[in-house]
């Protein structure tokens, strides 16, 4: 990338810094990297540790957040729980990137039947409702961890290969792609070196919003009884759990689900805020 | 247009067989033998071939596929493993129940959607618009099952105003379907308020806005005659989407509500691991998905000339 590529990212992450709200989002989200990897230390319970006695006992200073049914304390599951989440979101992302940017860029490079045989793969998966494809992948894989992110990523690839696509057919036909290919630079120089950094604007503002869908997945397939298995924690199976101690110990199910919320919102603002400041054309 | 239509149609037949193709495989065959898996642990070596029978599941994958399709253009779904009703019957005796809930959800999304979007661009960037973008975000960001839930504790219980769960036809049924139309709807809401500003902020921009205003039109003519029309355009656009929303959401909705429609259904087949309804399920909320997405691009092309039907 030359001079004025660089300077479209400073450019960006200058405005990103003037964003407030983004820089708040990206604060939460940076915390709850950093929770998950040092859960073993923060937390200050075993998230599986039952201690009967204490079972259902309300917020208070021994268990900030409280405890379930089994008297396992709350906070520590909620940390562990972010471990899963972030993991569902990394892989899950970094596979449908992976996916998409292949796929997309050969049906916008190649056209023709490549193109025709890439766009029905996308039409299809396009043509589920996503939770419901996401909750079939994984009856078909059983439940687990690795079903979930297999199941989100294969879903979401479609978001990133749809834009990639769209961004290499209108950017195959400038003229510095022209220029290359006189030079006789390969299809894969072209592809990798031309096309695809003019392309990464977009992808990443998917990938960001994609996370927040993953986390949102992981939570609903869990609650289905499909996702992680207890008694590993995690948000959407203590929600899962917890939702029928609404009236008794509304603890058990509302720290979870706000756990939930706020990192998908969080996700959701930092995406928005990214938008808008890589392509201030878009902001209205 | 009428040729626009037809090939619509047309269009979707190729995505429609790869639906059926995916799921198929993906319910039957992924988890190894899927007789065994469906029948469970319970079941005796009998009734497993009994299942493979029925299904076809000894033949080759071709020929079980073309078996299954055949049965599905006679809308032979199967029965279901644990109450032996025929799956397409259940689906449809359900799905009225889904439908209300479907329809009310929207109509709430709509009506207060636009609404908050128009308001949030008449004023951008003040204080009630920051307000209700917050609010939208935070609508978009809420799970529909954490938003039930949250739904039902307050005003359920702590409130105590309306019932948490059950199902009622006719006028008596209102008080059964705010709740939950609530929980489905507000994340649609939110997209629509958010969409109506930015599509409305865009066209407030135009020339010819700027002609309504300099021939003395008055605001709220300018911005509900003139702007509105054309910023409602990309709202149906993403009409399909939400219909994708709605449809996941209803799975979690009616379950925590005990609503009895099709997301009911499936909820307890997947539970249940009855592998014929989850299989019916996702099968005939796809396929109404894809023709409510060819019904929507038709809409779409009513509504604004400038598509070319190409």
């Amino acid at each position: 990338m030359g001079k004025i590529s660089d300077s479209l990212w400073i450019d960006t992450a200058r405005r990103l810094c003037r964003d407030r709200r983004a820089m708040v989002a990206l604060i939460f989200i940076i915390g709850m990297a950093l929770v998950s990897i040092f859960a073993r230390p923060l937390a200050p319970y075993d998230p599986n540790a039952q201690v009967l006695d204490e079972a259902k006992s309300p917020p208070n200073l021994k268990h900030l957040l409280g405890t379930d049914k089994f008297g396992r304390d709350i906070l520590s599951r909620l940390i562990y729980g972010a471990g899963v989440s972030f993991k569902v979101g990394f892989i899950s992302q970094s596979i449908s990137l992976l996916i998409g940017v292949i796929l997309g860029s050969m049906a916008g490079y190649f056209r023709g039947w490549v193109d025709d045989v890439i766009m029905w793969l996308i039409n299809v998966v396009w043509a589920f409702p996503a939770l419901l494809f996401v909750v079939a992948i994984s009856i078909a894989l059983g439940p687990g961890i690795t079903s979930v992110y297999t199941a989100v990523a294969l879903v979401s690839w479609v978001g990133v290969a749809r834009i990639v696509r769209g961004e290499f057919i209108s950017i195959r036909e400038r003229e510095y792609v022209q220029a290359a290919r006189a030079l006789g630079a390969s299809d894969f120089r072209i592809i990798f070196r031309h096309i695809l950094p003019n392309t990464l604007a977009p992808i990443i503002v998917v990938v960001t919003l994609g996370f927040a869908g993953a986390i949102v997945a992981e939570a609903g397939l869990s609650f289905l009884g499909l996702g992680i298995q207890p008694p590993e924690p995690s948000w959407g199976s203590m929600l899962r759990a917890g939702y029928n101690f609404l009236v008794t110990a509304w603890w058990i199910p509302l720290f979870p689900g706000l756990a939930i919320t706020l990192s998908v919102l969080a996700f959701n603002i930092f995406g928005d805020g990214l938008r808008d400041a890589l392509d201030p054309r878009l902001r209205v | 247009m009428y040729q626009y239509i037809l090939r619509r149609l047309v269009q979707a037949i190729p995505v429609l067989l790869g639906v059926t193709f995916v799921t198929y495989f993906l319910v039957f065959y992924a988890g190894g033998d899927p007789a065994r898996l469906a029948m469970g642990v319970r079941s005796d070596l009998a009734t497993v071939e009994s299942f493979k029978e029925e299904w076809g599941l000894n033949k080759p994958w071709y020929v079980q596929y073309c078996t299954f399709l055949k049965r599905l253009a006679h809308g032979d779904l199967g029965r279901s493993l644990s109450t032996n009703e025929e799956v397409l019957l259940s689906i449809l005796e359900r799905f009225p129940a889904t439908l209300k809930l479907g329809l009310a959800s929207l109509a709430f999304a709509i009506i207060f959607g636009i609404p908050i979007g128009i308001i949030s661009a008449v004023k951008p960037r003040s204080f009630l618009d920051n307000i209700l973008m917050v609010v939208a975000l935070l609508g978009i960001s809420t799970p529909s099952f954490f938003f039930g839930i949250i739904l039902i504790w307050v005003f359920g219980y702590l409130l105590g105003w309306l019932p948490v769960s059950g199902f009622d036809t006719g006028l008596s049924g209102i008080k059964y379907l705010i709740l939950p139309t609530i929980a489905l709807g507000t994340g649609p809401l939110a997209v629509f308020a958010r969409l109506t500003r930015s599509s409305m902020l865009e066209v407030l921009r135009q020339e010819y806005i700027l002609t309504a205003r300099a021939k003395g039109l008055g605001e709220v003519r300018v911005i509900l005659k003139h702007a509105l029309k054309n910023s409602l355009i990309s709202v149906v656009t993403v009409l399909g989407s939400s219909l994708a929303g709605l449809l996941s959401g209803t799975f979690f909705v009616e379950f925590i509500f005990g609503w009895p429609g099709i997301g009911l259904l499936a909820v307890d087949a997947i539970s249940n691991f009855d592998i014929p309804v989850i299989l019916g399920t996702v099968i005939f909320a796809s396929v109404l998905f894809v023709l409510a997405n060819i019904a929507v691009d038709i809409t779409y092309a009513f509504l604004d000339p400038r598509i070319h039907y190409g």
